[in-house]
This record gives structure tokens, C-alpha cells and sequence, in this order.
């Protein structure tokens, strides 16, 4: 696993197109949900709103808006961010949050 | 409605998210077997049912224990007992041994209804068995998984005397 989005660590990090963003570990219900959404094969839309609010949960607003300028001015993909969400669903693995 | 409750029912089952209530379309045992996470179950259902569910969840109007708890009811409905008691019959049944005697019985796990294939797993394992072997057997099938130990004898008619004296017999007392 990477030793830059491993959760629970002080210096867990989230790499978004080789840019990392300080990852804080959101509450377990609301990473659950999320989670949930994205594996149940819902629309596109739903998916890709899930994945912004996944990833803002864990970088929080500030990092969450110079993310979505990135995708704004075409320097970021969706792919990017599936990616991310990728990330965050590998560090989570054998990472628990706390009050899971 | 009630249809859906009949061990013999190839008819929709009602799942209720929300305060929505949704069909899931009847499937065959050997589907219920590949179940490894509720989302599993929430997949089957259509793509409208799918985005209404996705959204509550997302808006956070359903939890993910709401979700699951929707999900277990269901497991319940379909194979007639708690659903880890059908999760784990379910998961004995496709285990070599156990699927071979199914085979050989000629039972086919795609015709079959869940109610049914666990019924006839259970039927396997506790046919030759003595009191204390299906006492033994009934009481692992019988324990919650981690987190829903309250929900232990819900429903189920289990009583502390008995629950003593199927852990004295698991136990070889």
C-alpha cells in the first residue's frame, strides 16, 4: 500500500494526478453510504456525485475546490477523480475508520 | 404480498428503503449464494429503483444500517429464516461436500428458490444427526455475526435455558 494514503496515519495524503492533498478520515457512516453508492450500479450522476463528495469528505472544502477548479479548466478529469476515489477505497482497506 | 412469504414463491419480493417499497424480482437459489454484501442485493434491483436508493443514500435520508437492515429483511423473506441463518446455509451449500450430495440429489441450485436450497441444506446436515449433533449444529447456525448479538432470539423462539444447554452440548458438556 502506499505510505501516502494510508489512513489512520498523521501524514495520510491523497493523490489526485500527482498533486496530494492532506486526507482526513470522514465518520464511518457517512464513508459507508458513499461507498455504498458507488457499488450499487446507480447512474453516472449519482456515481460521480458520490465521488466528489467522497473525496471532499476526506480533503475537505479548500482542497475540494482547487480540485474542482482543476476539473473546471480541464487540468483534471473524471478519470482523475475515479481515481482518487480509488485511492481512498485502497487506503481504507485493512484501515478502518475508528467508529466503524 | 403474502406470496412472497410462501416457501414455494417465485414472486417478487418487497423491499423497503426509505419509506419506499421496491420489487425484487425472484431469483434463483444459486444467485443468493454469490451474496457477499447487502450492495449485492441492492444491484439486482432495476436502474430506477437503483438511482431512488442511491439518492436517499446519498442525501443521507437512508443510512448504510437502514440499508442493510432492508437487505437482511429480505434474506429473511426469501429463505424463510434469520439471514445469517440463510447467509450461512447458503454458504455451507456451495462448500464441496455439501454441493456434491445436493448434485448427487439432484437438486439444482437454478431452479430452486432459497427458501428451498436452504432448506434442503439443512435437511443434509441434520438428517443422520443425533439430538446433541443438530442441537450443536443448530446453535452455530443460530449465533449473530459481530454487531447484531441483540437480535439474538428475536423472533426466534430461543429461550436462555436452551441456549445453556445447546452451549453445554456444543461445548461436549
Amino acid at each position: 500500500m502506499d505510505d501516502t494514503t494510508t489512513i489512520g496515519k498523521p501524514d495520510l495524503k491523497l493523490t489526485i494526478k500527482g498533486t496530494e492533498y492532506p486526507m482526513v478520515l470522514p465518520d464511518a457512516d457517512t464513508l459507508s453510504r458513499l461507498i455504498l453508492v458507488l457499488g450499487m450500479d446507480a447512474t453516472m450522476e449519482l456515481k460521480m456525485e458520490a465521488s466528489g463528495a467522497l473525496i471532499r469528505a476526506c480533503v475537505g472544502d479548500k482542497a475540494w475546490t482547487q480540485i474542482l477548479r482543476g476539473v473546471l479548466k480541464g487540468g483534471l478529469s473524471v478519470d482523475d477523480l475515479f481515481e482518487g476515489v480509488h485511492g481512498i477505497a485502497e487506503a481504507m482497506e485493512g484501515n478502518p475508520p475508528a467508529d466503524a | 404480498m403474502l406470496s412472497a412469504l410462501a416457501p414455494l414463491s417465485r414472486g417478487p419480493v418487497p423491499i423497503r428503503i426509505g419509506g419506499q417499497v421496491f420489487d425484487l424480482a425472484w431469483r434463483p437459489a444459486a444467485e443468493w449464494t454469490g451474496i457477499r454484501a447487502e450492495v449485492d442485493v441492492i444491484r439486482w434491483l432495476d436502474g430506477p429503483a437503483r438511482t431512488a436508493i442511491g439518492r436517499m443514500t446519498l442525501d443521507g435520508t437512508v443510512t448504510a444500517r437502514a440499508l442493510a437492515d432492508a437487505v437482511h429483511a429480505v434474506m429473511e423473506l426469501v429463505t424463510g429464516r434469520r439471514w445469517w441463518e440463510g447467509h450461512r446455509l447458503l454458504q455451507i451449500s456451495v462448500q464441496p461436500e455439501t454441493l456434491g450430495h445436493l448434485a448427487l440429489a439432484g437438486v439444482d441450485p437454478w431452479q430452486r428458490s432459497a427458501f428451498e436450497w436452504c432448506s434442503a441444506v439443512y435437511a443434509l446436515h441434520t438428517r443422520n444427526a443425533d439430538e446433541r449433533e443438530r442441537m450443536r449444529f443448530d446453535f452455530q447456525l443460530s449465533l449473530p455475526p459481530r454487531g447484531y448479538e441483540d437480535e439474538w432470539g428475536v423472533e426466534g423462539g430461543d429461550d436462555p435455558e436452551a441456549a445453556q444447554k445447546a452451549l453445554a452440548s456444543w461445548m461436549g458438556g
